[in-house]
């Protein structure tokens, strides 16, 4: 008995002393056997965590059989088991991120060296800490040949994206976006919410998505709850913008005035402010004499009314020079094994650049992830994704501001008369100050507002029945709808002492839209190995539905300047609806095989079935095929394997069908309308005659129907890792032949009464390549270590025409051989020296066609002169013009430029030691031809309309006359840019411009505070940081109040400016 | 287990061929189509909707 007893205590004895917490010390090192700070030690059993030191030493609690989680950012996890030892060291690898990365590829993911595919991965690190409203601002330039073009600054303004160049004539073309599997909204995401950003550019890795992604797909991958211990990321961004354009106007009066009166009367025969001589003489003496009034009361006609002598930047009166921005980002993260959360969310918001009611943009974004393991063969998900955005500005339309503020705001005019009242009128002549923008704006009654909500839900399972084989089902709602507003009201202003006016009309415009969407995905996957042959297959399905509802509302005269409510309207009110619905259906399969991991094969394929078209070619098959050889495998490689470690060519072929612009053209369609005039109390309706359809419906696309269009794409491309992967390269050919655009096909005469109806009609080829070069690498500084990593990546497309209706090659249309963006024009000779010698030129040479300004100019003006541009007649007949503006006969027209952007790049700087961290991301495009919009402002001045608001400072010397003859302008002229036939309107070598730029896009320098510091604290991590977003650029643009970006995609550049920000913030981590 | 993968296979079917039934047949919402003669026939004598070239 005694003996069992004593065998009792002593086995609960062990048993205790196997559960007796003890302190555990160890050291975490690298494969270098350097000491690594800061790494998380988290004992999964007890719950608790630790943190490395300095000297990479860490202490814990823990028992015998504990499992110990060591985990550190950019290094593979480590897990200790606790034995009786009581000292340990830990070596982290760190992670190959070059090569071995996993990537995410369409419904599923693959290790990086077996893609055959072109696909690239951009982390989500490269998002964070830049203070943009969304994530197509932080992109721009981040992936070789992903195009993303701004049309303005808005605040919140969202990205227009591209991959690899023209995609389609007829506007289709946009890339397929899916934020973790569902179809979403770049701009609407949190950015700090994201792990990673795929992008399928070729059509190999795009046909799994079939109809919709012809023209390369962007897979977003937000990120996945951690296992473990909850941590509270927080993170936090001021900023401050400016413009990136120089907006130092001529704010003097008089030169102002003179300037626009020469120019205007040049043209016209008369002065354009008609301003006296002794109102001259006013303006000049407030050049020298500041304290004279601004606004005198004078006798005009016999009436007492205001005349202005102002100096008045007008700039400044509507802008803001700085704009304050500010995001808090906050997500929670942990779980046990059986269950995991991640909850986020953001706030973000920026202010505008209107002065008055200043404009400002408001975003918030929510994230809930939550994923139970029910059983070790079933997982069931569920992401819920909210998104609100507000923008609100003042006046009657936030590009209006930006549009009518350019006319007729000269600085010798005022915006307040001394009573208070606005401006708007002078009543020396019959125009309108900016017209009448800042009476509205000063006013403060019109207004705008947008609001945008987005909600998302997932729910789904995953079942892995057998080993290798998983079965994934989803199904997802998003509720998308928008409402937009706009009140604008009359708005008081005077001229005569006394006298109070009111422009504009009163009206409010209601938008209401609803967009649902419902998408179902199942589709599962096997893979087997037999010996070394590697199979994988994925069968899968895919239906989606969207229905679209829209009503729009318009009352007049309401009753109220302050509320805005139909209920309120006093006149007519309209009401107009609209709405459509399309489904999609596909069956897709995809199947890998590899022979040990040198030989790798893929099969894409997608049956897709569109609601969009006729029943009889609704349905299309979309295969691809791709192919790898990793020739570092080889035995024969072996023997220089130590250098160049990785060596893979890869070739794939595939085609694509494109449904995104089908829908209208395969029905004959009344469109219903309201007519201006009442008839019986109320405004007559309409039903118009409907848009004739191609005949034949029932055929296929060959005939002539409407069809698919489809893109066939071949890419042969080469990855490289040499030197342990520290130096990478992707190098990318392709070539895409968009085939069966819907386009109008044969040329009807007049008389048909009707447009010619689409059909699948042209075709287009784009060529193009694409290189990443990266290298990576750690190094010993001051003891410590130092690691830095220079990543470039460069991209060039070119596109043209292979088939399109237009036997005559006219050349104001597409023309087989064309090269899309192709500018032709005229060359030219400098200006003529003296009038003799333009009269002489005109003796051999008439040059009236691209002279009709001048020829409707008054008295001598209408004649050539010295100072005037002097064209070339490139074919000698004696005329310069465009001949029958045709291919075989283009008169003195030549090709000078394209205005696609050619060698696009992007380079990544990265450095960081000693919790200093660095990075540097610069962007540019090496060659774009941009001819300057007839209304382009900034650059053209007084040459376009001769009562631009804003001339640049340095304008007046650019401009021609004999003491200045080299000048950049020729003799100043009005209208001569605005309107047809101009000699500055029409292309010409002299001022075609050189969009090519280099921007420092972000530099974001940052500082992580020591682990042992912050540990009493509980803290993990914490790093605060300053950042610059387009903080410096260069350009060969000839004008720095135009920025090279904007330029490119809008021509006058009367649009919201685009900015530049300097913020600073901070990251923590409980 | 088999089992199981059978009847995943005969529910994804079930699915297929449910909803492929009609599922692409969608019809304009806001738009009249001049296929439609009863419709406009409707138009033409109950209203004063003007046709218009």
């Amino acid at each position: 008995m005694k003996g069992i007893l004593c065998i009792l205590l002593f086995a609960a004895f062990a048993a205790n002393a196997q559960n007796e917490l003890k302190k555990i010390n160890g050291t975490i090192k690298d494969d270098q056997s350097l000491p690594i700070a800061g790494a998380t030690v988290f004992n999964m059993v007890r719950n608790q965590s630790a943190l490395s030191t300095n000297q990479g030493a860490f202490a814990i609690d823990a028992a015998v059989g504990d499992s110990l989680l060591i985990t550190m950012i950019g290094y593979n996890d480590f897990t200790l088991i606790v034995t009786a030892e009581s000292i340990y060291d830990a070596k982290l690898t760190k992670k190959n991120e070059a090569m071995d990365e996993v990537i995410v590829v369409g419904y599923g993911t693959q290790r990086k060296v077996n893609l055959t595919g072109a696909v690239a991965q951009v982390s989500g690190e490269v998002l964070e800490d830049r203070p943009v409203a969304n994530i197509t601002q932080a992109l721009q330039g981040a992936v070789p040949n992903v195009n993303i073009t701004f049309g303005d600054g808005r605040p919140g303004t969202e990205g227009g994206i591209n991959i690899r160049g023209n995609t389609s004539i007829n506007g289709g073309g946009s890339p397929l976006i899916l934020i973790d599997g569902v179809p979403g909204n770049l701009n609407n995401i949190n950015p700090r919410d994201v792990e990673n950003i795929s992008v399928l550019k070729d059509a190999a890795s795009a046909a799994i998505y079939g109809a919709r992604g012809s023209f390369g797909v962007i897979l977003v991958t937000t990120k996945k709850a951690k296992r473990g211990k909850m941590t509270i990321n927080y993170s936090n961004n001021y900023g401050w913008a400016g413009l990136t354009t120089n907006t130092d106007f001529i704010t003097d009066g008089y030169t102002s005035a003179m300037l626009n009166d020469e120019a205007f009367l040049r043209a016209t025969g008369n002065t354009y402010t008609r301003y006296t001589e002794e109102d001259y003489e006013e303006l000049k003496k407030r050049q020298t004499d500041k304290s004279l009034p601004d606004v005198v009361i004078s006798n005009r006609n016999g009436k007492d009314q205001y005349v202005y002598y102002g100096s008045t930047d007008w700039w400044d009166v509507m802008f803001r020079d700085w704009q304050p921005s500010r995001e808090h980002t906050i997500s929670i993260n942990g779980g046990s094994e059986k269950i995991d959360f991640l909850i986020s969310g953001r706030m973000y918001s920026k202010d505008g650049v209107m002065q008055i009611n200043q404009d400002r943009f408001n975003s918030y974004n929510f994230r809930a992830k939550i994923n139970a393991r029910i059983s070790d063969k079933l997982e069931l998900y569920t992401n819920t994704y909210f998104n609100t955005n507000k923008y609100t500005y003042p006046g009657w339309g936030y590009n209006s501001n930006f549009v009518s503020i350019t006319v007729h705001a000269l600085p010798s005019y005022v915006p307040v008369n001394p009573d208070g009242t606005a401006t708007y009128r002078t009543e020396l002549n019959n125009y309108t100050i900016g017209d009448g923008i800042y009476a509205d704006l000063l006013y403060g009654k019109s207004k705008g507002e947008e609001k945008e909500f987005e909600l998302i839900n997932m729910v789904g399972a995953t079942y892995k029945p057998l080993k290798g084989m998983e079965i994934n089902a989803n199904y997802s709602y998003t509720f998308n709808p928008t409402t937009t507003m706009q009140r604008r009201v009359a708005s008081p202003w005077s001229i005569f002492p006394g006298v109070v006016s009111y422009v504009g009309n009163d009206y409010l415009n209601e938008f209401v839209s609803n967009r649902q969407y419902h998408a179902l995905n199942i589709y599962g996957s096997y893979a087997k190995s037999f010996s070394d042959h590697n199979f994988k297959l994925m069968l899968g399905y895919n239906q989606e539905l969207q229905t679209f509802k829209q009503i729009t509302g318009r009352n007049t005269d309401l009753l109220s300047v302050d509320l805005n409510d139909f209920n309120l309207g006093t006149g007519q009110p309209t009401l107009d609806g609209n709405g459509n619905e399309w489904a999609l259906m596909g069956y897709f399969a995809r199947f890998n095989y590899d022979y040990k991991g040198k030989y790798l094969l893929e099969f894409n394929g997608r049956y897709d079935g569109s609601s969009r078209f006729p029943k009889h070619t609704r349905f299309g098959l979309f295969p691809s095929i791709s192919g790898g050889w990793r020739v570092s495998e080889e035995d024969f490689w072996q023997g220089i394997k130590p250098v160049v470690n990785e060596l893979k060519l890869r070739a794939s072929y595939g085609s694509l069908g494109n449904q995104q612009e089908a829908a209208v053209y395969y029905r004959e369609l009344l469109r219903t309308g309201t007519l201006g005039y009442i008839f019986e109390g109320a405004r007559a309706q309409y039903l118009s005659s409907p848009i004739p359809i191609p005949t034949n419906l029932n055929s296929n696309v060959e005939s002539g129907s409407v069809g698919w269009e489809r893109s066939q794409s071949t890419d042969i491309g080469i990855d490289l890792g040499l030197l342990k992967n520290r130096l990478t390269l992707t190098y990318d050919w392709y070539v895409r032949n968009t085939l069966g655009m819907l386009i109008p096909g044969k040329t009807v005469p007049a008389v048909y009464g009707a447009p010619s109806p689409k059909t699948n009609a042209g075709d287009l080829q784009t060529r193009g390549w694409e290189l990443q070069v990266g290298w990576n690498d750690t190094r010993q500084l001051g003891g410590k270590s130092f690691g830095y990593s220079v990543s470039i990546g460069l991209a060039d497309y070119k596109a043209k025409i292979t088939r399109f209706d237009n036997p005559q090659g006219l050349l104001n249309n597409y023309y087989v051989g064309q090269e899309i963006g192709e500018i032709w024009g005229y060359r030219i000779a400098g200006y003529f020296k003296t009038d003799a010698e333009a009269t002489e030129y005109q003796k051999t040479v008439n040059q009236d066609f691209v002279n009709k300004q001048r020829l409707s100019a008054p008295g001598d003006w209408s004649k050539l002169q010295a100072g005037d541009i002097k064209f070339i007649d490139v074919n000698g007949d004696g005329i310069v013009n465009n001949g029958k503006n045709t291919l075989d006969d283009h008169g003195d027209l030549v090709k000078l430029g394209n205005k696609q952007p050619r060698y696009t790049y992007g380079a990544n700087l990265g450095a960081n030691w000693n919790g200093f961290d660095l990075s540097a991301f610069i962007q540019g495009i090496g060659k774009q031809n941009w001819y300057p919009g007839n209304n382009s402002d900034k650059f053209w001045g007084p040459y376009s309309r001769p009562y631009y608001s804003f001339i640049p400072e340095d304008f007046p010397d650019k401009v021609w006359s004999e003491e200045n003859p080299d000048a950049y302008f020729p003799k100043l002229r009005g209208y001569v840019a605005l309107n047809g036939g101009g000699e500055l309107n029409v292309i010409n070598d002299k001022y075609l411009q050189d969009l090519a730029y280099v921007r420092l896009k972000n530099l974001t320098i940052g500082y992580s505070l020591p682990a042992n510091l912050l540990s009493r604290a509980k803290i993990t991590r914490c790093r605060i940081y300053v950042s610059g977003d387009n903080i410096f650029t260069r350009t060969k643009l000839e004008t720095d109040y135009i920025d090279p970006e904007q330029a490119a995609a809008e021509v006058n550049g009367r649009v919201y400016p685009i900015s530049k920000v300097f913020s600073f913030g901070l990251d923590l981590s409980f | 287990m088999k089992l199981n993968i059978v009847l995943s296979i005969i529910t994804a079917v079930i699915i297929f061929s449910s909803c492929k039934k009609g599922f692409l047949d969608r019809e304009p919402l806001a738009e009249i189509s001049p296929d439609n003669f009863l419709e406009l026939l409707k138009i033409w004598t109950y209203t004063r909707i003007h046709f218009i070239q």
